[in-house]
């Protein structure tokens, strides 16, 4: 298995190649891009206000409520649309928390090295192997439930893999040549880290970041349902907890809750698709499988001297 | 020697970060404003004997870093404090708990872990056949499902056919025959346990089809070919063997996600584990509870990665030389 | 009676952008009991490909043509099905490298005694016996059998997979540069050991190589393989004394004499590519001595002396340049 080395490919040579080479890649940006035009125009798409009612409690989907309404009478999909806007910010928010925080650390870590690196590693270590969920719920039990508390636990707990990636990145570039000539040259470190290291290191983390917006999400979405965030906001995370406390399961509304999951895993592929497809453009597996599903064909000779077979 | 300090290292760091978890826990709970452990008028039901206690058992009156010692002696004995909401040791209480919880998450991780393996190996034999694009399809979109949905569609499919919710129906006196009562907690065992199941196996999946993927590439499997095997032997043999170092890595790494699903996973079926101790307690305010529970899940995950540690390095025939 | 016989092989693949490459072009020869045959050439003419033909050892993306016989059995025509059930049994190989060509999982012992399981040649506990008899015979220590492939050097190694590839006594052993990556004392070790094995068990050798002196020393008989196709066949002395195809004097005045791990180099230009067909012969670039007639005619192989064959229009004398 070879790795490309980094130096070979620039930033946006990598994009264009990831979206030529990888359907998967396409079909992910498509679905993201359209979500997040759906979460930008959704307070002028939505049919009805998702603050007062306009149907009956857990009415079933028809023509004028194609999701149906919820326990407080209100319509589904609004509720879905203005869910997924709040739900995205907070995906995006605590991901670029994370990718500051994880970001920074990488940087100190790889390119100072020595004990700085070593304490940097160890707490990155111990973070890995603690339980996300477990300690999310108890940090924002002790906080109070708020959307701010939730970007900010969030961010403080999913910023281990990008330091890392980053922290790999920086340490192979720290020694190429044109980063020494241009330390040689008296840039300052700040400098050299900008200019020359963060675009490097670009693609790999737009892949990582990618990835963990969809882990934010999911952690949105249990903390929600664990009653740690403020109730009376909507996102995809509440509406699953306010059918599950409010008994849309014994009332037998199913558009309460089946609906909420599917957006949530068309994100989440969404996610997944292009951020994997990145990752797989900058290390292509080259290994053959010496077994497989078909066979080799055997093909008939004819005329070819007396043993034709 | 090389495999010694391996254990070693592993050794430490486990109980580096268990000390520093027990010490996030009591920062949390008693060093930030707003003292929830200890913080009397917070504590609901507080009758002046439980006050006197809770001062003795917490040396409320003493400066916070001695209230740190009694707490780490305290933890040594075992003692995780007084439940606010039931008035009872709160080791007492989550140790039944502990059991319940191990008993779904085991039986579910076991599932995924069978399920994960037999859809990943399927998918890489197969590799970019429709078996594999189905099983990784699958996989995938079943993995990318939140679990506390998984588990609600469950319960709106199979309610009324399955237990919704509980451990057991049974009432506790009469005790009721050994097989009864086994067949009433398995019967409310399958869907929480199938949630955890398919809540999980997705994951373990793409890991072992990706590294069987790189297996399926080594010499040693044209080897296996070349001496004649059935292709099932050369998979499972030899093939399946290899990749699965990998995935002992992939499980621990896991773990956390797997706990985090249980811990929604029992919130949903009112399943009696640590949990949904965890998750009551919150809403009564019960801190000690909660502070219990976070240190028992937190620390019986961070014991459960040292094990992965030790079965990689038993499975591992380079390393344990 | 011949003990191999291999008529008019091809072997083309299919590549992804639909096209087909054809790496092994009607390459015919044959096999005597205890005759040790080298095939040379240098990276890229085919003759890897062609002995993993022999065993049926190819990727789906490969078709496949001609006729591979063992003892006077049609072996390749029924496809993978039918020669699965000849490998290791008739014909059996040694790999390159055979750092990765073992199961790092799995003891030595196991692994020479898994394919005469596998074949219903011996059951568990004689299997292991004559597993630990292979040991011996090529120089190991029985008590071996229970240890992994990472604790043998590579000289070890590559006895371990002679001893492997011995399990069911094949007629021929397939050896794809058996010797390549290890040094001079343990390939001399290795080649006596082969000697010695094909003189007592009547097992005809087929060793693929680049090491020219090699060949002299070592084999019988060698052919040497250029773009997919046989250029000269003969008694391996005269291959280096008497070249009746410009390819082989150029090949072996470019090696010096005593033992050495060079490449094979130095005769300007390239292999030509083998997706398109060439008119002519294939070798017309290269050669030092072309006539008008190469360009137009493939020049085919052709009797050059007893036992003897060139396929070149020079044939008749011997060429200097």
């Amino acid at each position: 298995m070879t790795t490309v080395a980094p130096a070979e490919l620039r930033s946006t040579g990598i994009f264009r190649k990831v979206l030529r080479e990888h359907k998967t890649a396409v079909a992910g940006l498509v679905i993201l891009g359209l979500f997040v035009v759906l979460a930008v125009v959704s307070p002028y798409l939505a049919p009805y206000s998702i603050t007062e009612r306009s149907c009956a409690v857990f009415e079933p989907p028809s023509a004028q409520h194609w999701l149906g309404c919820d326990d407080g009478g209100v319509d589904m999909l609004s509720l879905l649309m203005r869910g997924g806007q709040t739900s995205l910010v907070v995906g995006f928010a605590a991901t670029l928390v994370a990718m500051l925080l994880g970001g920074t650390v990488g940087i100190l870590s790889g390119y100072f090295g020595g004990w700085v690196d070593a304490v940097l590693m160890r707490i990155t270590d111990v973070l890995l192997v603690l339980p996300d969920l477990v300690l999310a719920m108890v940090i924002a039990a002790v906080w109070g439930p708020s959307l701010f508390h939730v970007i900010l636990v969030i961010g403080l707990l999913e910023w281990t893999t990008t330091a890392r990636i980053v922290r790999a990145e920086v340490m192979s570039l720290r020694e190429r040549a044109y980063v020494k000539r241009a330390r040689g040259l008296g840039a300052s470190n700040t400098r050299v880290i900008v200019r020359h290291i963060l675009p490097q290191a670009g693609p790999l983390l737009i892949a990582n970041t990618v990835l963990t917006v969809s882990v934010a999400i999911y952690l949105e979405t249990a903390l929600a349902f664990l009653g740690l965030e403020d109730p009376s906001v909507t996102t995809w995370g509440t509406i699953l907890e306010h059918a599950f406390a409010r008994t849309a399961i014994s009332s037998g509304a199913w558009w309460a809750i089946v609906p909420d999951g599917f957006v949530i895993a068309a994100v989440s592929i969404g996610c997944f698709l292009l951020g994997r497809a990145i990752e797989d453009a900058l290390n292509p597996r080259l290994k053959v499988s010496h077994l497989s599903g078909r066979r080799w064909r055997v093909r008939v000779l004819a005329g070819r001297g007396a043993d034709a077979r | 020697m090389r495999s010694l300090d391996y254990l070693l290292r592993r050794g430490v760091f486990t109980v580096v970060t268990i000390f520093l978890t027990v010490t996030a826990n009591f920062f949390l709970f008693r060093v930030l404003p707003g003292d929830a452990v200890t913080n009397l008028s917070r504590v609901p039901h507080a009758t002046p004997e439980l006050q006197h206690a809770l001062m003795v058992r917490f040396g409320l009156d003493k400066s916070k870093w001695d209230q740190y010692l009694i707490y780490l002696k305290n933890l040594l004995h075992g003692d995780l404090g007084v439940s606010f909401t039931y008035q009872q040791p709160v080791t007492h209480l989550l140790v039944e708990d502990l059991k319940n919880t191990v008993l779904l998450a085991g039986v579910g991780t076991l599932g995924a872990i069978v399920l994960g393996i037999l859809s990943g190996v399927i998918a890489a034999w197969r590799r970019n056949s429709a078996l594999d694009h189905l099983n990784t399809g699958l996989a995938t979109l079943v993995y990318s499902f939140p679990s506390q949905w998984l588990g609600l569609v469950l319960l709106i499919l199979f309610a009324g056919i399955l237990p919704a919710g509980g451990m057991s129906d049974l009432f506790l006196f009469d005790s009721p025959p050994f097989w009864q009562n086994i067949g009433d907690v398995a019967s409310h065992m399958v869907l929480p346990t199938i949630t955890l199941i398919l809540t999980a196996y997705g994951g373990y999946t793409l890991v072992v089809r990706s590294s069987m993927l790189e297996t399926l590439g080594e010499d040693y499997v044209l080897t296996a070919r070349a001496k004649g095997l059935s292709d099932r032997r050369v998979v499972w043999q030899h093939a399946v063997r290899n990749a699965m170092l990998p995935m002992v890595t992939m499980v621990a790494l896991d773990l956390g996600y797997v706990v985090g699903g249980a811990v929604l996973i029992e919130v949903i079926f009112s399943w009696p584990g640590i949990g949904m101790a965890t998750y009551t307690a919150l809403s009564q305010r019960d801190y000690p509870m909660v502070q219990g529970g976070f240190l028992l899940l937190t620390v019986s995950v961070i014991l459960l990665n040292f094990l992965a540690d030790l079965v990689y390095f038993r499975l591992d025939r380079r390393v344990s030389a | 009676m011949n003990v191999l016989e291999c008529r008019d092989l091809h072997v083309w693949f299919d590549l992804p952008d639909g096209g087909q490459v054809h790496p092994v072009n009607g390459v015919s020869f044959s096999l005597a009991p205890s005759e040790r045959y080298g095939l040379v050439g240098e990276s890229g003419c085919g003759k890897s490909t062609t002995i993993l033909a022999l065993l049926g050892l190819l990727p789906p993306t490969a078709t496949v043509a001609g006729s591979v016989s063992i003892a006077g059995t049609e072996i390749l025509a029924g496809g993978e099905e039918t020669v699965r059930g000849h490998r290791w049994r008739d014909i059996a190989m040694v790999f390159q490298g055979a750092m990765n060509a073992l199961n790092p999982v799995k003891t030595v012992g196991w692994q020479i005694a898994e394919p005469m399981r596998a074949h219903g040649i011996a059951r568990r506990a004689k299997a292991r016996e004559r597993a630990r008899e292979l040991l011996e015979l090529v120089g190991i220590p029985a008590a071996a059998a229970d240890r992994y492939p990472h604790e043998f050097s590579g000289g070890m190694r590559q006895r371990l997979s002679i001893a492997m590839a011995l399990a069911c006594e094949p007629k021929v052993l397939l050896a794809d540069e058996p010797t390549t990556a290890l040094d001079v004392m343990v390939q001399a070790q290795i080649l006596e050991l082969l000697t010695r094995l094909t003189d007592e068990l009547g097992m005809a050798l087929v060793l693929v190589t680049h090491d020219l002196p090699l060949v002299s020393q070592f084999c019988h008989r060698a052919a040497v393989m250029y773009a997919g196709k046989m250029v000269e066949e003969g008694p391996a002395d005269q291959l280096s004394w008497e070249s009746r195809h410009p390819y082989t004097r150029l090949l072996f005045s470019a090696t010096p004499d005593l033992y050495g791990d060079e490449p094979v180099v130095s005769i300007p230009g390239a292999p030509p590519r083998l997706d398109t067909a060439i008119v002519g012969c294939p070798f017309r670039p290269r050669c030092d001595v072309p006539m008008d007639r190469c360009a137009a005619e493939l020049p085919l192989l052709t009797t050059a002396g007893p036992g003897h064959r060139a396929a070149c229009f020079r044939t008749e004398s011997v060429v200097t340049a």
